[in-house]
């Protein structure tokens, strides 16, 4: 992790080190920071103080298919235990069939079969024989069995039964109701006999089967004896195997068709294993895990069905891992942004981590899509550092609104957006920049693209005591870099391929800018660079687009005369000004009151605007400028417009840093040069921003030059001196500012606002009275 | 060599009133369609049931409730009736679309089936499902009108495992007519054929040399006690998967119980001595 990165190291060290529930990171950062490369660097350090994650395997659940049952492995065994069943598998394949058919079983089979069927027959021949010796046939009806008397073998016709005497008749009918209860008692054994000869064939079956079974699961339970739960499954398998062998008596005696051998091998599957998570022996620490794409079946796995018949079925083995399920043991990296935006995923995600269990949530069902019968895979056990990336608004935002946020992400990385520029921070980045250079396989940088690419830093931090930490944008510049060197043929990246990178990086982006400098220089927009006006002042605004930032001069006008004490921010009065802007207003009416003309009223209308502004004003960072404008038109006096002027002002008329400093200089310098420079052009910046400075190589030439000037201000008096050439003046003893003092035109034209006001009051009061 | 099988022109399978399994039809119309003989299927209408109608003492065991019932004429009728539609169409059904004539007839009285016979017929018993159809006069009788009048009958188990496999003789000496027979079927059905014979007999040459024309390959297998019956061979000639078993007349047991008990689940086909 790079230099000045400490607290967000310490963070994460202290967040992968601490094993409790809900310590899990959210690290934030400005965009573009690489901050997962560089995390999961520091995840990889501490990965091996942490034991290696296990296997996962879902198996069948014999007991209830619905469910199917998760069994934990040593990492590396899932493999094994896969290869050891399907092995298995394909042997029994061979010798299920193969025993059943062989002349041992085939005999045995037939035996059972043949003293059955000699059971029964014999049964019914002895009443056939009995029947027979009385006279009497055994017919077959459609339905049933009948009994009717018979000479010579056949039925006596009725006709002729009726001529036999009656004794004889009633012989008969007798005999005929016995031989019917002897009847009804053999049919009455058929089911039993039926069960009996069932029951006989399913236990050969099973001796036959757990012969011939028992010593491949036998050799398969040797090898994980190790593993209960395995040596149990596996005995699960052989119960199985032997409790439902009928199924594979069919194929065993031959009967072969298509379909039949599909079905076949499907009454296997039941018996293979589906690895949900499987790492090698020799894979080093914990998995590191990064899901770019954390919908619900990415992240938690999902369950999937095939076509059978028109119906979606499923089973065991179509449920399929997601990133948690890898990640078990190690880490789960994952964008903030990715994971909210995807429906249901943050809410599963944190009921997961509440739950400490993995349990594969079906989208499908939850919004209804489908309604076939499904599985209820076992839960795995959650065993997972979850680190989130995302930008501090986005954690601040969720902090605000989601209370599960402090209860699942207990440590906060804070990745910082720069470091202080030292020799050591220096030394650092320039072995970054090597670093960028080897990851891309860019050219070498040498001495002085380096030393270029470090002042970049600085000015992407906006600070020249600062250096981004943003690699993003310097590895933009230093791969096109590469390309400008290699287009001129050098092997190592110079100064100047950085320079023409950065050229050609700002003018791909500037057409706006361009635009609006056009518009000065044509004057559309009206911005002067030379003479001087009353109460107007060059105000400096920067705009930032798609990443581009580029500063412009505005024209701030104020027109004062008479009034109740309010100045009128015409911006905000149309709505095109924001509540920064307006407050900035609102604070030039406080400097006046607290400052002048403390005995009299405030009796001032002023009226502030943006000239030629066409869309929404926002920040402060005019609100000098306005305040000069304003003085310059109380005071009546003139305004330099050859400055220009940046800087957010407190009522105690000291002047505050603002943002951008360098693109509003930049903006500035541009016109000027444009139309010429002068010697006395320049820009008024505060004080305090003097250490952002990190101006482009012309403007500083220009001013090493003395054809453009930079002034540090830290107040308004000293803004007011440099502007208008009139020293503001120190309020005396008297109670009064010296005279021609910018500070006692101020107040005397105040003053005369207010009597002004006072001789209208007087005027309505008298003429009030005479009137009654 | 055929020509041993050109003397048949016909099967005839009689389908009981009980209906026939529909497994044993397709294996009867097999064999027909690989000899390429018409098939005929008749339906056995028993008209002595309506004698026992005329007793008001004789009932009816009816199998699905195993409850006696009184005879009821009209009832009896509608049964055969229904039985008559199911035998057609399941006969229709197995026949499906071979190329072989066929034809469904119903005749009532198990002498009219005996009428039917003809020399030149292979007559198909189905083994019943129900082992008290075995012993029924209508059963018996039409075995025994297969038993007196045909030159081949072909029984079929109600189960039957393989549909490939070698033919298999079952010999009695080197002449016997069971071994051209099943040759030629074998030859037909391209399978190899299995002699099976008592210890020290071998297949005359000029038959192995029909066998080699006909590119059937032939296995002999010495079985002593074959000499005593052929059902004492019939425990131990399962390991040969074979799909179909040739035997001579004088090898059948006595009666139908015995004689299904060498079934094996494989068809059996019965033939007599050549002339």
């Amino acid at each position: 992790m790079s230099v000045g990165q400490q607290r967000a190291r310490d963070a994460i060290e202290f967040g992968t080190r601490v094993s409790k529930p809900g310590f899990n990171l959210f690290v934030i950062g400005p965009s573009g920071i690489r901050a997962q490369s560089a995390v999961e660097q520091v995840l990889k350090e501490t990965a091996s103080e942490r034991k290696n994650s296990s296997d996962w395997v879902y198996v069948n659940n014999f007991a209830d298919p619905r469910k199917p049952m998760a069994i934990q492995l040593p990492a590396g065994r899932a493999g094994e235990f896969h290869d050891v069943m399907h092995r298995l598998i394909d042997d029994l394949k061979t010798a299920l069939p193969a025993v059943f058919a062989s002349e041992d079983y085939q005999t045995r089979r037939g035996a059972i079969d043949q003293a059955f069927q000699a059971k029964q027959g014999e049964a019914f021949t002895a009443l056939r024989d009995k029947a027979a010796a009385k006279n009497i046939v055994i017919l077959r009806t459609p339905m049933g069995f009948a009994l009717a008397p018979a000479r010579d073998g056949q039925p006596v016709p009725p006709d002729e039964f009726g001529k036999w005497p009656e004794t004889q008749r009633r012989d008969t009918e007798a005999i005929i109701e016995t031989l019917e209860k002897d009847l009804e008692h053999v049919m009455r054994q058929l089911p039993q006999w039926e069960t009996e000869r069932r029951d006989e064939i399913r236990k050969l079956n099973r001796e036959t089967a757990k012969f011939a079974i028992g010593q491949l699961i036998d050799t398969a339970k040797a090898r994980f004896t190790d593993i209960p739960k395995i040596v149990a499954h596996q005995e699960a398998i052989l119960a199985d195997l032997i409790e439902n062998v009928g199924m594979f008596v069919a194929k065993s005696e031959g009967e072969e068709s298509a379909d039949l051998q599909y079905q076949f091998e499907g009454l296997f599957d039941r018996y293979a294993v589906n690895v949900l998570v499987g790492h090698t022996k020799d894979e080093p620490g914990v998995p590191i895990i990064e899901e770019q794409h954390p919908t619900l079946s990415n992240l938690l796995g999902s369950i999937e069905y095939v076509s059978h018949h028109g119906v979606l079925v499923t089973n065991f083995h179509f449920i399929k891992a997601g990133a948690v399920h890898r990640a078990n043991g190690g880490f789960l990296l994952l964008d903030a942004r990715s994971l909210l935006t995807e429906p249901f995923s943050w809410t599963a995600l944190k009921r997961t981590l509440r739950q400490r269990e993995i349990r594969i949530e079906d989208l499908g069902r939850f919004i209804g899509l489908t309604s076939t019968v499904s599985i209820e895979p076992d839960p795995i056990p959650l065993d997972v550092k979850v680190v989130l990336f995302g930008d501090r608004l986005l954690y601040y935002l969720l902090a605000a609104f989601d209370p599960d946020l402090a209860e699942h992400f207990k440590v906060l990385a804070d990745l910082e957006d720069d470091v202080d520029r030292t020799p050591a921070t220096e030394a650092a980045h320039a072995r970054m920049i090597a670093a960028l250079a080897r990851r891309y396989g860019l050219k070498a940088v040498d001495r002085a693209g380096t030393a270029l690419m470090i002042e970049y830093a600085a000015r992407i931090a906006d600070d020249a005591n600062k250096l981004t930490l943003i690699a993003d944008q310097l590895n933009d510049v230093l791969i096109e870099a590469d390309f400008r060197a290699g287009i001129v043929g050098r092997t190592v990246i110079t100064r100047t391929d950085v320079e023409t990178a950065i050229e050609a990086k700002i003018r791909r982006s500037s057409r706006l800018r361009d635009r609006a400098q056009e518009s000065i220089l044509e004057d559309i927009a009206l911005i002067d660079t030379s003479g001087t006006r009353v109460g107007q002042v060059n105000g400096l605004s920067a705009a930032e687009l798609a990443g581009f930032r580029f500063g412009r001069p505005t024209r701030i006008t104020c027109r004062v005369r008479p009034g109740s004490g309010k100045v009128v921010d015409i911006e905000r009065e149309v709505a095109l000004g924001g509540p920064i802007h307006s407050k900035g207003v609102l604070i030039l009416s406080g400097f006046l009151a607290g400052r002048y003309a403390l005995d009299t009223p405030m009796s001032l209308f002023a009226s502030l605007v943006f000239e030629q502004s066409y869309g929404g004003v926002e920040g402060d960072s005019a609100s000098s400028a306005e305040l000069y404008a304003l003085l310059s038109a109380l005071a009546d006096l003139p305004v330099r417009q050859d400055l220009a002027v940046t800087g957010s002002v407190n009522q105690q008329g000291q002047v505050q840093a603002i943002g951008g400093v360098n693109e509003k200089i930049e903006g500035f310098f541009d016109i000027c040069q444009k139309r010429g420079l002068t010697g006395s052009q320049g820009v008024l910046i505060p004080k305090s921003n003097v250490q952002h400075l990190m101006l482009r190589q012309d403007v500083i030439a220009a001013c090493v030059a003395g054809k453009f000037s930079i002034y540090p201000v830290s107040s308004i008096d000293e803004g007011t001196a440099l502007l208008t050439g009139h020293p503001a003046g120190e309020r005396a003893g008297d109670g009064l500012y010296p005279p021609q003092s910018l500070n006692r035109l101020v107040e005397d034209r105040l003053h005369a606002f207010a009597r002004i006001r006072q001789s209208f009051g007087r005027e309505a009061l008298s003429s009030s009275e005479s009137r009654t | 060599m055929t020509s041993q099988l050109t003397e048949f022109k016909r099967v005839l399978v009689g389908l009981p009133q009980t209906g026939a399994n529909l497994e044993a039809v397709n294996a009867v119309a097999d064999l027909a369609e690989f000899l390429h003989i018409e098939l005929l299927a008749t339906f056995v209408t028993d008209s002595s049931l309506h004698t026992p109608a005329g007793f008001p003492a004789v009932r009816e065991l009816r199998i699905p409730d195993h409850g006696w019932q009184t005879i009821d004429l009209a009832q009896i009728r509608r049964d055969i009736d229904r039985a008559a539609a199911v035998a057609r169409q399941r006969f229709y059904k197995a026949v499906g679309n071979r190329t072989i004539k066929t034809s469904f007839d119903i005749v009532t009285g198990t002498q009219v089936m005996a009428s039917l016979i003809r020399a030149d017929d292979i007559v198909a018993i189905i083994e019943p499902t129900h082992p008290g159809d075995r012993v029924t006069l209508q059963f018996t009788a039409m075995l025994d009108a297969a038993l007196a009048s045909a030159r081949a009958i072909l029984v079929l188990p109600h189960r039957i495992v393989r549909t490939s496999g070698p033919v298999m003789a079952l010999a009695t000496g080197p002449e016997d007519a069971s071994i051209r027979v099943a040759l030629a079927i074998a030859a037909t059905l391209k399978e190899s054929l299995i002699v099976v014979a008592r210890a020290g007999m071998l297949v005359p040459d000029e038959m192995l040399a029909d066998a080699r024309e006909l590119g059937v390959q032939v296995e002999l297998i010495a079985d002593g006690g074959l000499a005593a019956h052929a059902t004492e061979f019939a425990s131990s000639a399962s390991r040969a998967k074979e799909r179909l078993r040739v035997v001579m007349r004088s090898q059948l047991p006595a009666d139908a119980p015995r004689l299904f008990s060498m079934l094996h689940a494989v068809p059996l086909l019965v033939v007599e001595p050549i002339k």
